[in-house]
Parts: structure tokens; C-alpha cells; sequence
């Protein structure tokens, strides 16, 4: 997998301690005779950089030997480590410039480093006052300067920089502590115990962990003393699925029946263990000595002393140990009684049982090493691409390591490689195992998924096309998780067959010696599955497996079944490429299928539908931070038959049918109603033999077939024979029927006729029934278009029941949705024939005050057509009341059709009712008053020409006792105000004497006398706003500020210059006016609202100081 | 243990694209309403605190969705972990309001609830600000629909002048509780009770 070449070597005799210096790409050497050699690397060689002489020989130092080189980016100092002193030097010079003397000795120091969050989540604000102030209390202004700058990021997250060192006696130590880069306290640390000693320190941001050969203590920030970790509890179940496979095999051996009744250890010989964490041998060398001055341990069982802390990934504190055999997490949920999870590590010390020593890499990869062999194992990545191993004889080799990108190498590398170490690789790890490819796919798992995410994967990546080789990664990542997960299941699977066996042969032995089975824990198992299962279809889902191999193996035999059924394919061959066992052996049980295996089938069908809808273009697919465009192909295994989308899609909705109907059936509903694409023959006869009626019918509703749906539902009454059963089946069918006839729409009316017609002869016993069939199927419902069909509804109404039908034209007519003029025609022939009836008459009265959109001239020519006729529906001779009515039902026909002379024609010349008229003409006038003007002097013209007819024809002493004049002065009286007056006296006739008109002239004076006060009055009152507004402009306009030297610019708080005609910009806030530059202006503008700014719309910009404060 | 036990609501707002789903939810939880209208894109969630029934208080997180695209980018983890779904129809748009049997079975089918049958839905008819004359859906329709959604809760707002915003989402945060806890009870504590494992290397060694 990885490959590691050597690429430099340096001979440098003498050498005292080595510092490599990844940041800034040095090694620094500290030679026996007190030189240090800085060299430098460019590309894959060591160039020596500098040499300084004998540096420490002036600094009277006691003994000036070097024992070890430490070095802290974030101060950017290397620190020396002598007999009793410890020297702070500048990394780019290396000039001393600080020295921490102890007289006690110094035997070893550790830099540490890490981001303490001054607002964790889950903190308590006082309780982090008070770290601040326990651990920087020397200084505090110095915490708050920090703080005035004002930066919100440092107030959140500061990194604090230790250097702990333990002294001559060990159980003594020393930590000093820097804020930032500024130093902040120092503080002694006693183990209790004076035979202990420091293993390792680790910063991490809840405290430091401090691992000693005899505990596990916290350095706690808050309380600045040292807490020892005494509790340490067991996790009831493991977290991933790797573990819980091993926990299940441990499990097959506890239920077997040969151990029942044996009072046995909890030792067990696994059938084939595992651990969480294992190893990828990289390289090695012979005669190395040891890294960073420690020497080797010869002793086979040197892990023993191994007890080391580190933070992985998801900064987690782990601690490895040897003594044990343990990995610990630490717990810091409760910050003042942190505890640690013991997880069982037996088989990683077994594999790595060599190496007395761990280091921590700081990317997360654990190094192991002894005096032969390096090796590394998977805690993520290394820092860089480069290692450097100090050898026993003053040798400074650099390794280059990457990965190599060659398809087929990145398979062949571990299997075919002429290095004998990886062999032996396999040989160490796998050797004892049965189930070797399971072990090689995890392997492969784990390398690539660490390759990919590793911050250096280009670097590591050895191909000229990176990018493309990380993808090409990313598709073999998914491939092997695939295999992996599959191999997984499948060992599941074979595991749940031999305790579900061993079980029932333990009970029939435990029956037989009556003793109780307590070993057996079936809820402990069923845990193991399901952490199994939901670890196995999480990374289906995440890596988009293929649909086909997934169903094929790992679902009941029934449904995988479904592959080969609608595929056309024969996938025999799958089983036999992977060697898997289980497919159709092992049934998941329905709570675990409804949890974890229905969104694998939900998701896979969603990215399918993507992809239909893109018309295969491709979907992209985010994985391990590579974002890939996938095909459909994608989904397809190789060398199978040509699939389609289409053909896929089919399959994993039936899949998803099938599943529903065996394990949760109320969700078959809501599969089906929604857009899907399951195989039409399995879901009708899977439903029919189901029983599920309702279902079957939104399937084929879904689908279209309506002939279909209702004629299973005409037939499903006659299912039974049992007659009390057939009864309450035919009331039921009756329902959805109707139900269904409902949701039909327009396009198929013709079917909805027709079973309506099959309704009604069926259950149509009375009229009531066929009213309440009818009103059902046709009444309110929103799926017909009654705009196209009402007639034809109506018409099949008529059919069956004449008065029902009105009904129907009444209730389509009276809705604004429904509402079609045709319907309204039909609606108004129909209560022509019931005239007679003063309620109709009153209906198609109030149906004409109605705002009706209709052709007036065809609504006028019905009811012409029918006064012309006069006869009723009983060929009787109509009334003159009813003619009259019809007449004036006419006039809202004329007025429609903007005929308002032969309204008036109508109301006032054929009918004699001047109020009628008036009405007319005020109605009119409120829609349209020039109109309304117009008729109302033709209404008076049509007036005084019946005064000069009764005029002559009277030979009456007074006017005053001619009807007409009696309308002239309403006349006047009810218009007068709207016509123009001098108009209206000179239509008057001129024989009306003017004494009869006195009181009504007079209300025309008065009336347009307060018009004339009312315009006066709001002139006047205009000229007092327009005198305001002028004051104001005025105001403004007198305004004006002084800038003389002193005053300085709000925004960049510089003065104006006095000496330039400089533009400016005022702005007003608070009732203060401030003058800034003109470009600090328009800069800050286009800072704050870079929108308006950009697409010059100032309406929204801020125009003061407070816009721009509040923004 | 008591920390795996969830204490955020996650309630998630389904409905036609328009239909006021960022409105109802910048309504409830900042109590703001923008005239404008922007698209949402993808998904977006807001959170508040909420007090229910005065005596017990959750962090209910609103999760907004983008309403053009049925589903079909958002992902299995979305859904996941859902407390009720909110479903939302707008008064003026008869469209709206016939989709949303449509939204719950999409909903049921991503969002792969453990029950069914009783998982909480909330209908809310939106927009009641409107003129009556654009109303296009009764409220009995409406009582109709949520009636034959297995009687859900239904509520009439106006994310715009907060009618009802509060009370609906006191609802759904009641029914979301429900559904916690019905959830949480199956969670039991992660760790043994503590084990006796001898870190000591020295067994002799002593403190003084």
C-alpha cells in the first residue's frame, strides 16, 4: 500500500539529538562536542544549512551536554534540554534567549500544545472565569489586552503552549505555561507516589493527561491541581460493527453446547478476533537504534511498560495500554470526574507484541518501533510524506513514502511486492485467522479511507494525475467497502445460524440437566446485530452500492429473488466471485429492517430518480472530500446485461414494495400514491392476494388505469358468498367507488358516467339513493372541469333525476369556480318553464343582480323569445305581472350589453314606472358616471316629451295637476344635483312655471354652494402645507458646518485638509451632523451594502451615521 | 446514560413552493416577516427553546425545506431523527392545498419513521391575512383533510401579522415531545457500572 524509498542519507558521527523541524523543512542536529548543524531539505534531499559551533559554551552551563531537542512552532522557539537546564532558543537563529534552570536535574521534557475553547458548549460560564484566571492569574491585564483587540476569535479559541518537564527524580515535575505566545505562570506537579513516573503527556483542552507506569491523572485547568482517574467503566456493547462481529463470533463459542454446564473462564478461543485498530507495516531497516535518543528494548513483551495518551481525530483522548492490554478512552462529560472506557485491545498488543514504544505522529497515525522494525499503525495520517530514522551508527536516512497509484499496484502492492515484509505482514496479522480476506478487505479499507482523508493525500499520491488518482481511490474505496460490508454481513449471518443452532441444542441439554442457561444472552445479541446491520447499511448509503448486489445478498431469499426476476440476469455468479454464503440463509428481523435497511432502499431510489431526471448526465457524488459526477453505470455491476435506469428503478421499488408488505404494511399506502416505478404484474397480485383493496386501487390510480381499478372494485363485491359478508362488502365497494369516481378527472367522463350508471342501477333502489349517488359522484367536486362537462354532467344528472339537475345548474352557477354561462342559459330556460312559481321568479331575479359574466344579447333573445311566444309551461296565455317582470329581467340584459335607451325605452316608456327608470339610471351613474349623466338627461327628455303630449292633449287649467309634472320636479329633485344646472334649465320646459320649482332650484343652490365651501376650504388649506414645506426647504438649506483644523473625519479619524477643495459627505445622526471624507464614505457604503453600492441603487443604501451603525 | 437522551425537537416544514414555509418559520422563531420573497435552496433549520406546558423545556430545531423540488435532494440523513412534519398549505392556492396528501406520503417514504401510523403531522392552512374573496380553500376542507389524515391538528396562521403562529407551533412542539420521548425510552445507559481494572504497575508502591 504505502511505499517508502529511501531518498537521502546523511553521515554525521556524533550525534546527541535530532530535532526535524516539518513546518519549516529542517533537521537540526545536536552534536556530542556541543555543535548543532541546521540542514535544510529541497525536494527529497538534506542540504546542510548552517553550522553553530560549540553553541552553548558561553552560557556557564554546568554540564553542557544535549540531551534532547524540543521544538514549539506556535513560540517558535527549539528548547535544549541539558543535565539541569533547559535553553529557549530561536528557531531561525538559534539565539538563547531564555534559559529555565532546575537544579534538580532534568531527565524529560515534553512540549505540548492545544486549543482551549473559551466558550465550550456544554461549559459552565464560571467555571471557565475561573480557568482563565487559575492558570494565567500572574497576568491578568495581559488576558485582557488580548481581549480589547477585539478579536472574536481569540476570545473563543486561544492556544496555550506547555512545557512539562520531570526532574531528576521523576515523580517531580514542572509546567510553565504560555498564553498565546505570551508566558503566563509556572506551577510544580508531585505525583504521589515517588517510585511513579511520566509515560506521557497529552494537552488536550479539558486538561492535561498525564499516564504514569502506575495511573491516569488530569492536569485540570480549572482546579490547577493534578485529579487521578479512578474510575473506569466498560462499554455494555462495542461501537462499531467490526468489533461487534468479533464480540459475535466470542458469542457463538459461549452458546456452544459442549461448554453448557462448565463452569468456564470468560477466555475463549475466538473463531477469528479482531481488534479495532491494526497495523500497515511500511518498512523496515535493520540496525536501527531507536528514535530521539531512546534505546530498545530487547524483551518480546516491552509493551507491557507501553501506557501512552494521544487525541485522535474526533480529538478524543485515548490511551494505549500495554500493561492491560487495554485502549481507554477518557470521559470528560463530567469535567470534575472524568472517567476512562476500557476497551479490550488484547489482539493489537498480540500483533505489535515487538515494539516497547509508541509515538504518536501528530495526524494520527501511531508509529511503533524497536531497535529493527518501524510500523505504523491506523491512527490516521502522517505528518508530511516524509520520515527520518536516526540509525544506531550515526546515520540520518529520509524516507519518502506515497502511495503508489497504479490500478492495479494499489491491489498488487501488499500481495506481490518483491519487499519480504509485506508477507510477513500478512503473516503476522492474519496468519492465525481463517478468514483472511475478510482481514485484507478491512485492511484496504482503512488505508484508503485514511489516504483520503489525509490533509497530504496529494503528496502521498505518487501518479502525475493526482486529482484523477484520488478519485479513481475514492471509486476502490467504495468497491472494497462494498466487498467488506458484504463479507461482513455475511460472517453475521453464519454467526446467527450457529447460536440460533447451538441454542437449541443447549436447551434441550440444559432441560435434560435442569440447569439454567444463563450464559446465553440473546439481548446482548441482538445488539451485536443491529450495531451490524446499521454499520453495514450506513456505508451502502454513503458509498451508493450497487442495488443489484446489495438485494442479491443481503435481503430474504423471496425478494433477492426480484433481481434475477426483473432484471433478466442471472447474478449466480456474484456468490461465487465473493464467496458469500448467506443470501436467502439469514432473515433480518422486521425492527432492524425498518431502521436501517429502508433508507438504503429510500436513497439508492432517490439518486436514481436524479438521475432519470437529468437524463443520466450524472449526479455527483460526495465522498471522502472528492466530488465525482457518477453515471448511472455507477449502479451497475460489471460485465452484467445493459440495464436502464428505468429497469433499476423498477426493481428497487418493488423491492421497496415487497419489503413494505412484509415488514411494515401501513407504508405500502404512501409508496403507492407517490410517483413510483414498482413492476405493475407483482404489485397487482401481491395486493389482490393481499387483500389490500384500497391499496391497489391508488396503484392503479397512480397508473392510470381506471378501467382496471374500477372494475376490480365492481367485481370485489362479489367476492364472497357469505350473504351478512356481502352486504357490508357492497356498502363498502359503494364507497370507493364513489371515492374513486371522485378523484377522476375530466378526461375520463365517459367511465365516470358509465360507473355512476352501474351505481345507480345497483344501489339506486330510490330516489332518494339515486339524489344521494348523484350528489356524490357530481356535486362539489373539483376534479371535473364543469366548464368543459358541466352540461354533460348535467344533462346525465337530468336523466336519472330531473329536479336534482336544477340543483346541479344552481349550486355550478352560484360558485365562482363552477360558474359557466352555458350552465346559466340552460339555468335560466329551466326557471322559465316554472314562471309561474313566484319563489323561481325570485331566484332568477336575485340571479340577475348577480355579477354574472354572460352574452347579453343571447340572455336578452331567451327571454324575448319567450314574451314573444307568451305562453307558459302550461301553454297558458302569461300574465301581464309575469310579462312585466320578464321586461324588466330584460333591462339587466340591456344594460350589459350598454343599451341603456331601450332600458329606459322599457322602464319608462313600456312599463310607466319612472322609479324603476331612476333606479336604472343611478345604477348606471355609479358604474359610469359620464354614461350615467347621459341617460338621466334622456330619462328627463323621455319625461318632458310626456309633459308636452299630457300638455296638449289634457287642455288641463294648471300644470301642477299633470303626473309628468309631478315626475319633472322628483325628477329634479333626485338629478338635479348631478347635472350641470344651466343644462338642466334649459331643458325644462318653458310652460312649467318656476314657483313649482322654488323648493327644489333651491336645494340645487344650497347643494352646489357647499360644494364651492368644501374646494375654497381645502385650497386654503393647501396654501398653508405649501407655506410649511417652504420654511423647512428653506431651514435646510441655511444649514452649514465649520471644518477647521481640529475636526477629524468619523470614520478614519483623520483631519480635512484646508488647503484643497475636498468633497465630503454629511451625514446627520442622533440630531448630530459629522462630516467624513468622501471616500471613507463611499467606502464604508460599499463595505456595508455592497449591493446597492454595485447596482447604484441608493434608495435602500444608509444615508446616515445610524444607517451605518445599525448595519 | 441521561446524555444520550435527545433534547432537540427536530420538527421538519413540508409544503408547495410560496406557501410561507420560511415565513411560518422566521415567524415562530425570530418573530420577523419579510415581504420578499426568496427562494429557499435546499434546506435551512432554525432553533428556539421552547417551554411546554410550563414545566418542560426542549430545544425545538425548525427544519425549513426548499419547496420546488419534491425530496429529491435531500438525503436519508435529513429526515432521520424527525419529530413531527409540519405540513403547509397556502389558503389562496388550491394547488397547494391538494398536495399536501401528496407531501405526507413523500415524507412517510424519505423519512422512514418508526411508526407510521401515529407519527405526529400538523397541518397548517397559511395565509389567513388575505381577502376573504381570494380564499379559495374552506376551512372545512380543510377539517375534511385533516380529518382524513387521522385527525391531525390543524391550524389556520398568518405568518405576516402572527396569527396563530405561536399556538401552532406550542402544537407541534407538544406533539414533537411526544414523539421524543416515545424514542427515548428505548435508550438505555451506554456503560457498565464501573469495573476494577488495576492500573497500578507496582503493587507495592505507596503514597508517603
Amino acid at each position: 500500500m504505502l511505499r517508502a524509498r529511501l531518498r537521502d542519507t546523511i553521515d554525521s558521527p556524533g550525534i546527541a539529538a535530532v530535532l526535524p523541524i516539518a513546518e519549516s523543512k529542517r533537521l537540526i542536529l545536536a552534536k556530542t562536542d556541543g555543535n548543532i548543524e541546521v540542514y535544510s531539505r529541497e525536494h527529497t534531499k538534506f542540504k546542510l544549512f548552517q553550522v553553530y559551533p560549540n553553541i552553548l559554551q558561553n552560557l556557564h552551563i554546568d554540564d553542557p551536554r544535549i540531551k534532547d531537542l524540543l521544538y514549539s512552532d506556535r513560540l517558535s522557539t527549539i528548547f535544549i534540554q541539558c543535565k539541569n537546564v533547559i535553553l529557549l532558543l530561536n528557531s531561525y537563529n538559534l539565539h538563547v534567549y531564555d534559559r529555565v534552570v532546575d537544579k534538580r536535574g532534568i531527565s524529560k521534557c515534553w512540549i505540548l500544545s492545544t486549543e482551549i475553547s473559551k466558550a465550550a458548549p456544554d461549559s459552565d460560564d464560571d467555571e471557565e472565569g475561573t480557568y482563565f484566571h487559575n492558570i494565567y492569574n500572574e497576568e491578568e491585564p495581559a488576558v485582557d489586552t488580548e481581549r480589547d483587540l477585539g478579536s472574536d476569535a481569540t476570545r473563543e479559541n486561544s492556544t496555550s503552549t506547555f512545557l512539562l518537564y520531570s526532574t531528576a527524580k521523576q515523580s517531580k515535575l514542572r509546567l510553565l505555561i504560555w498564553f498565546e505566545r505570551v508566558y503566563k505562570s509556572m506551577t510544580e506537579i508531585t505525583l504521589p507516589s515517588s517510585s511513579e513516573y511520566v509515560t506521557s503527556a497529552n494537552a488536550t483542552p479539558n486538561g492535561i493527561i498525564l499516564t504514569t507506569n502506575n495511573a491516569v491523572y488530569v492536569w485540570s485547568y480549572t482546579l490547577s491541581e493534578l485529579v487521578r482517574i479512578r474510575k473506569i467503566v466498560k462499554r455494555k456493547y462495542p461501537t462499531d460493527m467490526v468489533s461487534a462481529i468479533g464480540d459475535l463470533r466470542g458469542q457463538c463459542h459461549i452458546s456452544d453446547p459442549n461448554r453448557v454446564g462448565k463452569s468456564g473462564s470468560s477466555s475463549y478461543n475466538v473463531l477469528e478476533r479482531v481488534s479495532s485498530s491494526q497495523g500497515s507495516n511500511l518498512t523496515k531497516k535493520s540496525g536501527f537504534s531507536g528514535f530521539w535518543g531512546r534505546k530498545g528494548v530487547e524483551d518480546e513483551r516491552g509493551y507491557k511498560k507501553i501506557r501512552y495518551s494521544f487525541n485522535d481525530r474526533q480529538s478524543s483522548t485515548l490511551i494505549v495500554d500495554g500493561m492491560t492490554e487495554s485502549l481507554f478512552e477518557i470521559n470528560f462529560e463530567n469535567r470534575n470526574a472524568p472517567f476512562l472506557i476500557s476497551n479490550p485491545h488484547e489482539q493489537f498488543f498480540e500483533w505489535n507484541s515487538t515494539f516497547e514504544t509508541i509515538e504518536y505522529l501528530s495526524t494520527d497515525i501511531l508509529m511503533l518501533y524497536n531497535s529493527n522494525l518501524v510500523k505504523f499503525v491506523d491512527y490516521k495520517n502522517v505528518l508530511g510524506t516524509y520520515l527520518i530514522i536516526w540509525t544506531n551508527n550515526d546515520r540520518i536516512l529520509l524516507y519518502h513514502y506515497q502511495v503508489d497509484d497504479e490500478g492495479s499496484g494499489l491491489d498488487d502492492n501488499a500481495d506481490n511486492s518483491s519487499n519480504d515484509n509485506n508477507s510477513k505482514d500478512e503473516v503476522s496479522i492474519c496468519g492465525r485467522l481463517h478468514d483472511s480476506d475478510f482481514y485484507y478487505l478491512w485492511r484496504k479499507v482503512l488505508f484508503y479511507q485514511f489516504f483520503l482523508s489525509s490533509p497530504y493525500s496529494i503528496e502521498l499520491c505518487a501518479s502525475p494525475n493526482q486529482e484523477e488518482s484520488l478519485d479513481i481511490c475514492a471509486m476502490k474505496l467504495r468497491d472494497f467497502t462494498v466487498l467488506w460490508c458484504l463479507r461482513i454481513f455475511d460472517s453475521l449471518g453464519r454467526c446467527l445460524k450457529i447460536i440460533s443452532s447451538n441454542y437449541t441444542k443447549s436447551a434441550e441439554i440444559m432441560n435434560k440437566n435442569k440447569i439454567n442457561i444463563s450464559k446465553f444472552d440473546r439481548k446482548y445479541i441482538e445488539t451485536l446485530e443491529e450495531i451490524i446491520i446499521k454499520g453495514v447499511y450506513t456505508y451502502f448509503i454513503e458509498v451508493w452500492a450497487p442495488p443489484q448486489l446489495v438485494i442479491l445478498n443481503t435481503f430474504p431469499k423471496g425478494i433477492s429473488e426480484l433481481v434475477n426476476t426483473l432484471t433478466n440476469e442471472n447474478h449466480e455468479c456474484i456468490n461465487e466471485n465473493t464467496n458469500l454464503s448467506t443470501s436467502g440463509v439469514f432473515s433480518i428481523t422486521p425492527d432492524l429492517f425498518k431502521k436501517w435497511i429502508f433508507p438504503y432502499l429510500t436513497d439508492t431510489r432517490r439518486h436514481l430518480k436524479n438521475l432519470q431526471k437529468t437524463g443520466n448526465s450524472g449526479i455527483m457524488w460526495n465522498y471522502y472530500g472528492r466530488s465525482i459526477k457518477q453515471k448511472f453505470e455507477f449502479f451497475l455491476l460489471d460485465n452484467h446485461g445493459q440495464l436502464k435506469i428505468d429497469d433499476m428503478l423498477r426493481l428497487v421499488d418493488t423491492v421497496l414494495f415487497k419489503v413494505y408488505i412484509k415488514y411494515v404494511p401501513s407504508m405500502v399506502g404512501p409508496l403507492i400514491r407517490v410517483d413510483n416505478s414498482c413492476d405493475q404484474e407483482i404489485v397487482v397480485t401481491t395486493l389482490k392476494s393481499h387483500k389490500m383493496a384500497q391499496e391497489l386501487v391508488n396503484f392503479y390510480f397512480q397508473h392510470g388505469q381506471h378501467q382496471e381499478a374500477l372494475g376490480y372494485l365492481v367485481n370485489l363485491s362479489h367476492t364472497t358468498t357469505d350473504e351478512s359478508n356481502q352486504e357490508k362488502l357492497k356498502s363498502i365497494v359503494k364507497v370507493l367507488v364513489i371515492s374513486y369516481l371522485r378523484s377522476m378527472d375530466s378526461q375520463y367522463i365517459v367511465e365516470i358516467f358509465h360507473y355512476t350508471s352501474w351505481l345507480l342501477e345497483s344501489y339506486g333502489y330510490t330516489d332518494t339513493d339515486r339524489d344521494q349517488i348523484l350528489e356524490d359522484v357530481f356535486f362539489n367536486n373539483k376534479n371535473v372541469d364543469v366548464g368543459k362537462n358541466g352540461m354533460k354532467i348535467y344533462k346525465f344528472i337530468s336523466k336519472f333525476r330531473e329536479i336534482l339537475s336544477l340543483t346541479y345548474l344552481e349550486l355550478c352557477v352560484s360558485d365562482d369556480e363552477t360558474y359557466n354561462e352555458s350552465l346559466l342559459f340552460q339555468l335560466i330556460t329551466r326557471y322559465l318553464t316554472e314562471i309561474k312559481n313566484g319563489l323561481v321568479r325570485k331566484k332568477m331575479r336575485s340571479l340577475f343582480e348577480l355579477p354574472l359574466d354572460y352574452n347579453p344579447t343571447k340572455m336578452f333573445s331567451i327571454l324575448d323569445g319567450f314574451l314573444e311566444n307568451d305562453r307558459d309551461n302550461d301553454d297558458n296565455v302569461l300574465t301581464i305581472d309575469i310579462r312585466h317582470f320578464l321586461q324588466v329581467l330584460e333591462t339587466f340584459a340591456l344594460f350589459k350589453d350598454g343599451k341603456h335607451k331601450e332600458s329606459i325605452d322599457i322602464l319608462y316608456s313600456g312599463l310607466g314606472d319612472y322609479q324603476k327608470s331612476k333606479r336604472y339610471c343611478d345604477r348606471l351613474y355609479n358604474s359610469n358616471k359620464e354614461e350615467g349623466l347621459k341617460i338621466s338627461i334622456y330619462l328627463l327628455d323621455k319625461i318632458i316629451d310626456c309633459y308636452e303630449l299630457e300638455l296638449k292633449e289634457d287642455h288641463i287649467d294648471t300644470v301642477k295637476e299633470l303626473p309628468s309634472c309631478h315626475q319633472i320636479l322628483t325628477f329634479i329633485s333626485d338629478q338635479g344635483t348631478k347635472i350641470d344646472s344651466m343644462l338642466l334649465l334649459g331643458k325644462l320646459p318653458k310652460s312649467l312655471p318656476v314657483s313649482l320649482m322654488k323648493k327644489e332650484l333651491t336645494n340645487i343652490i344650497i347643494a352646489k354652494q357647499l360644494a364651492k365651501e368644501e374646494l375654497d376650504l381645502k385650497k386654503s388649506l393647501l396654501q398653508v402645507e405649501i407655506v410649511n414645506s417652504t420654511f423647512k426647504v428653506n431651514e435646510q438649506l441655511s444649514k452649514f458646518v465649520t471644518l477647521n483644523e481640529t475636526y477629524k473625519c468619523s470614520i478614519c479619524k483623520k483631519s480635512f485638509s484646508t488647503l484643497t477643495s475636498e468633497e465630503t459627505k454629511w451625514y446627520n445622526t442622533d440630531d448630530k451632523d459629522y462630516m467624513v471624507h468622501y471616500n471613507c464614505g463611499k467606502v464604508l457604503q460599499s463595505r456595508l451594502f455592497p449591493d446597492q453600492v454595485k447596482y447604484g441603487d441608493n434608495s435602500k443604501g444608509p444615508t446616515t451615521v445610524k444607517d451605518i451603525r445599525r448595519a | 446514560m441521561s446524555t444520550r437522551k435527545k433534547n432537540i425537537l427536530k420538527v421538519i416544514i413540508l409544503g408547495d413552493s410560496g406557501v410561507g414555509k420560511t415565513s411560518l418559520m422566521h415567524r415562530y422563531v425570530n418573530d420577523k416577516y419579510s415581504q420578499q420573497y426568496k427562494a429557499t435552496i435546499g434546506a435551512d433549520f432554525l432553533t428556539k427553546e421552547v417551554n411546554i406546558d410550563s414545566d418542560k423545556v426542549a430545544t425545538m430545531q425548525v427544519w425549513d425545506t426548499a419547496g420546488q423540488e419534491r425530496f429529491q435532494s435531500l438525503g436519508v440523513a435529513f429526515y432521520r431523527g424527525a419529530d413531527c412534519c409540519v405540513l403547509v398549505y397556502d389558503v389562496t392556492n388550491t394547488k397547494s392545498f391538494q398536495n399536501i396528501k401528496s407531501w405526507r406520503d413523500e415524507f412517510l417514504v424519505h423519512a422512514n419513521v418508526s411508526t407510521p401510523e401515529t407519527f405526529p403531522f400538523v397541518l397548517l392552512g397559511n395565509k389567513i391575512d388575505t381577502d376573504d374573496s381570494k380564499k379559495v380553500v374552506t376551512n372545512k376542507a380543510a377539517q375534511e383533510l385533516a380529518a382524513s389524515l387521522g385527525n391531525i391538528p390543524l391550524f389556520f396562521t398568518s405568518a405576516k401579522t402572527a396569527i396563530n403562529v405561536d399556538t401552532a407551533f406550542q402544537e407541534i412542539a407538544r406533539s414533537a415531545l411526544q414523539q421524543n420521548q416515545n424514542d427515548a425510552d428505548s435508550f438505555e445507559d451506554d456503560f457498565n457500572d464501573a469495573i476494577n481494572i488495576q492500573l497500578d504497575n507496582d503493587t507495592n508502591s505507596c503514597s508517603c
